[in-house]
């Protein structure tokens, strides 16, 4: 293709380009540390996604009990810290977008059409993200599905991208700068406060939100849409009682079933549970949405309940909430979480009964598991 | 693809072929799940947002840069257009929360005071800003009072 654009903006694209900021260097710099964010993201994002839609070869193990808390705040924050990175690459190739010839030949064309899903896909998945943690969802999708196939399409795109700049990567990381005349040292210093103001913008928004995750920086978590000790006894709902279609469950009519394979079929009152052992566990709840807070639960080891209703320790169950509708309103426990004695059916959250936003009369927690699989106002359990 | 005459590597190849077939699994993905996933809407939000980038943000970036700072001392171009810019990614990021565009029923959703904890943000970054400023000038001072290598020659008596 021949168009080319007007005299005056070659111009401004050739003085720009002579710019360190928008040379090869400062581009390679920018890209590999987009490069290992996306990568990171991509990563734990599968993770998160694989535990809450297990396909049969893949296990999820209980322990470490924070394990999920780490990889998903480490999603939320590496995204986060990822945004001004992604904005200081995009301007500082923008010149590069109005070379000519626009495309010289196919594997070319192909390589820029890649760059459509590429800046489209990389600035879905950060706004998109934003959006999410900020619980606002300015679109008619499900964001989990919707984020979760796009980072194919962007992380498709990104391999496509790597493969045609490797070389130039390369050569530009390796390069050793010029003998430091005056000109040289002014443009290598332009580049470094450049890339030193891309850092302090990525660590500014890293400081005021990972409070949200690591509870002794709650305090700097100034832009954070959750606090960890901020809500209905001392820490975050992510859906009430009311949003859920619940209320508050009459603890004089409550029952708990627990049924389906196993030789006794349960059926207990609240009173009941409250006569059985009772086992306590520090454990973090972790939302995908990247906040987290530890809390002391006390409640019935589900193992000890399956137990007593005849069903052997190494079955698998499923959790079933009072919510009518939802996605969320039944939970999947795999044997091994179901052998751990901390996958509990709590009572309690720190000696108090729970608050019907917080699942009262009872609700699932159990170590290493997303904070949608910790079921709330749990009325059945059904072992397979 | 690195320079106008160099013939494709291996290594582009490798990246294209994987890259377009990663790609592809994920539109089929998007659209085999389509109920969830409103593929259309998708497509729609990834040109738009790349559109608005290239032809909005950008230009805009390049403007402010040059026409909003260029009056101003060369030792205090740069912090100030570093500053500009953290400020304005801190305040489209916070611009949710400040508005409170994801606020329902539930305290413990938006629990803080998102306006002045935005402005004590942008205060840090000002001051920031100003610290490397002054971190110039005193080391521009240092410079000026220290001698010329000549003037350190053994010829001059030091």
């Amino acid at each position: 293709m021949t168009i080319a654009p007007p005299k005056r903006i070659e111009q401004w694209r050739d003085r720009q380009m002579d710019d360190p900021r928008h040379n090869d260097r400062t581009a390679a710099w920018l890209g590999l540390v987009l490069g290992v964010s996306f990568t990171i993201c991509f990563a734990t994002g599968l993770l998160s996604h694989l535990i809450q839609h297990p396909p049969s070869w893949f296990v999820w193990f209980p322990r470490p009990a924070g394990l999920y808390r780490v990889t998903q705040g480490v999603h939320v924050a590496t995204g986060l810290a990822a945004i001004p990175v992604l904005f200081a690459k995009l301007w500082s190739v923008y010149p590069r977008l109005l070379q000519t010839p626009v495309v010289r030949n196919l594997p070319h064309a192909l390589e820029r059409l890649s760059l459509v899903p590429l800046v489209g896909g990389a600035l879905f998945m950060l706004v998109s993200g934003v959006a999410n943690i900020d619980l606002w969802y300015p679109w008619s999708f499900f964001f989990p599905a919707a984020h979760f196939w796009a980072a194919w399409i962007t992380m498709g795109a990104l391999v496509v991208h790597v493969g045609a700049k490797l070389t130039m990567t390369r050569q530009a990381l390796r390069a050793q700068p010029r003998p430091l005349d005056e000109t040289a040292r002014t443009a290598t210093t332009d580049r470094r406060h450049f890339l030193a103001w891309v850092g302090a913008a990525s660590a500014t928004l890293t400081v005021v939100t990972i409070g949200q995750t690591v509870y002794p920086l709650r305090h700097l978590a100034l832009l954070a849409s959750r606090r960890p000790d901020r809500g209905v006894q001392g820490f975050p709902v992510n859906q009430t009682a009311a949003e859920a279609g619940v209320g508050v469950i009459d603890a004089a009519t409550y029952r708990l079933r627990v049924d389906g394979a196993v030789s006794t079929p349960l059926e207990l009152t609240l009173d009941d549970l409250r006569h059985l052992p009772m086992r306590t566990a520090t454990l973090p709840i972790a939302c995908v949405e990247g906040w987290s807070a530890t809390r002391q639960w006390t409640g019935v080891s589900l193992r000890d309940l399956v137990a007593m209703a005849g069903a052997s320790a190494d079955r698998s169950a499923t959790v079933v909430s009072a919510e009518e509708r939802g996605r969320y309103r039944t939970s999947p426990v795999n044997p091994d979480q179901l052998a751990d004695r901390d996958t509990i059916l709590a009572l309690l959250v720190d000696g108090e009964p729970l608050a019907p936003d917080h699942g009262f009369p009872v609700r699932l927690i159990g170590p290493n598991r997303p904070g949608v699989q910790q079921t709330k106002w749990v009325t059945g359990v059904v072992v397979a | 693809m690195n320079a106008p005459n160099q013939r494709p590597g291996k290594a582009f190849w490798i990246g294209l072929a994987a890259g377009w077939a990663v790609m592809a699994f994920g539109v089929v993905g998007l659209i085999a799940n389509r109920a969830d996933t409103k593929p259309f809407e998708v497509a729609y939000r990834f040109v738009e947002l790349a559109l608005i980038h290239d032809a909005v943000v950008a230009p805009l970036a390049f403007i402010a840069g040059a026409i909003g700072t260029h009056w101003l001392p060369a030792i205090v171009r740069g912090p100030v257009r570093g500053a500009l810019a953290l400020s304005a990614i801190v305040i489209v990021f916070a611009f949710p929360l400040v508005q409170r565009l994801g606020a329902r029923q539930n305290s413990s959703v938006l629990p803080l005071a998102y306006g002045p904890n935005l402005a004590i943000v942008l205060a840090a970054i000002w001051l920031a800003g100003a610290a490397v400023v002054v971190r110039r000038l005193v080391k521009r001072r240092q410079q000026r009072w220290q001698p010329a290598p000549s003037e350190l020659s053994p010829e001059r008596g030091v």
